[in-house]
């Protein structure tokens, strides 16, 4: 699936996608950015709340697929401004990462 | 140049983490004990005691630095210092406007504690302050420079730090000085981050119980004053923090 398909399928809304025909492997949580780091793979899509810049970094780096701001945080502007550099999608959604990730989980992603 | 033995981060009883006999001259006497030169007092959100531990410092010829440290909306703890109490308490009515409106659970939390000039309990604080407050790490930096302060990023290689929460530090911060915990040195914290020896180090006791005060560190000034430290964290004209072998 890409991102452009998960976006519609499940009702996200893009902040910024520049990369959107990218294709999804996986699902990481998490809010701790060491750990992101060390743990999701490439491909991921990443749930977190986190919505400082580094988060853009860390998408890059790890080569995530994309970043799902959840429970309606926002991203700084700079993180959007980056994203658009760098070719990182952001996404956001209201839901909370567990039901996002129980969704997910119907749909076998 | 002077050397004054420097303990920069510690917690009294306003922060809920710290022990009910961490009020202001008990600090300071234990701090003389210890024969610390400049000290200070670095409480959650909040700097209520800051000035009642000014008084005390004074009568025992300690010097005491007006500080804070505050907790970032990435929940990155910040070592904040002030020129004056005056910039200090402009600062503390930012936090506290950004401070979530959770009232503090004392059995829970633990006290949060305001003394009085007699050192005695004076009156507790309502609201949570060991929390994060909804201002960013690039804007806690940013306000703290407008009021004349400067920020040095808390205990590196534990949880609540930059490392922890951001990954790794962003370049646009500019920090010269960050801190280490007591529990590491400089050559074990590099070999697992070696691309930190660009940073200076500083060392505190990071205390929440009186016999935990302790130096780790000297100030290297030419004599003691906020600009001269402020000098030493930012590692200019000579001045610069030398941390004492333990």
């Amino acid at each position: 699936m890409t991102v452009k398909e998960l976006v519609d399928l499940f009702n996200l809304e893009i902040v910024a996608g520049p990369n959107l025909e990218k294709e999804i492997d996986g699902v990481y949580i998490g809010d701790l950015l060491s750990n992101v780091m060390a743990r999701a793979e490439k491909d991921n899509l990443w749930l977190t709340v986190q919505g400082h810049q580094n988060v853009v970094a860390v998408a890059l780096l790890v080569e995530l697929s994309a970043v799902i701001l959840v429970e309606d945080f926002e991203y700084e502007e700079n993180s959007v401004q980056r994203a658009c550099q760098k070719g990182v999608n952001l996404l956001k959604t209201k839901k909370k990462s567990y039901d996002l990730a129980c969704k997910f989980c119907e749909s076998e992603i | 140049m002077i050397k004054l033995k420097a303990d920069l981060h510690l917690h009294s009883v306003l922060s809920p983490c710290g022990d009910l006999l961490m009020t202001p001259a008990e600090i300071i006497k234990k701090a003389k004990k210890e024969k610390i030169d400049v000290l200070a007092l670095t409480d959650h959100n909040s700097a209520e005691n800051v000035e009642v531990l000014q008084y005390y410092a004074e009568q025992y010829n300690l010097k005491i630095i007006p500080a804070m440290e505050a907790e970032t909306k990435e929940e990155i703890h910040i070592l904040c210092y002030f020129p004056d109490m005056k910039s200090l308490l402009n600062w503390q009515e930012i936090i506290y406007n950004n401070l979530s409106d959770q009232e503090n659970d004392e059995d829970f939390f633990g006290a949060q504690i305001k003394c009085g000039y007699d050192d005695e309990y004076q009156s507790k604080i309502k609201y949570l302050l060991a929390a994060s407050v909804n201002l960013s790490l690039e804007k806690v930096v940013e306000k703290v420079k407008e009021l004349g302060g400067i920020a040095v990023p808390s205990h590196l290689d534990r949880k609540h730090s930059i490392i922890s929460q951001l990954g790794f530090i962003p370049p646009e911060l500019s920090f010269i000085t960050v801190e280490i915990s007591k529990n590491t040195e400089p050559k074990s914290f590099l070999r697992q981050f070696p691309n930190f020896n660009k940073f200076q180090f500083m060392q505190n006791s990071d205390s929440h119980y009186l016999k935990e005060i302790k130096a780790y560190q000297n100030l290297i000034v030419e004599k003691f004053s906020f600009s001269e430290f402020k000098k030493a964290v930012e590692k200019k004209d000579g001045r610069k923090i030398e941390l004492i072998k333990t």
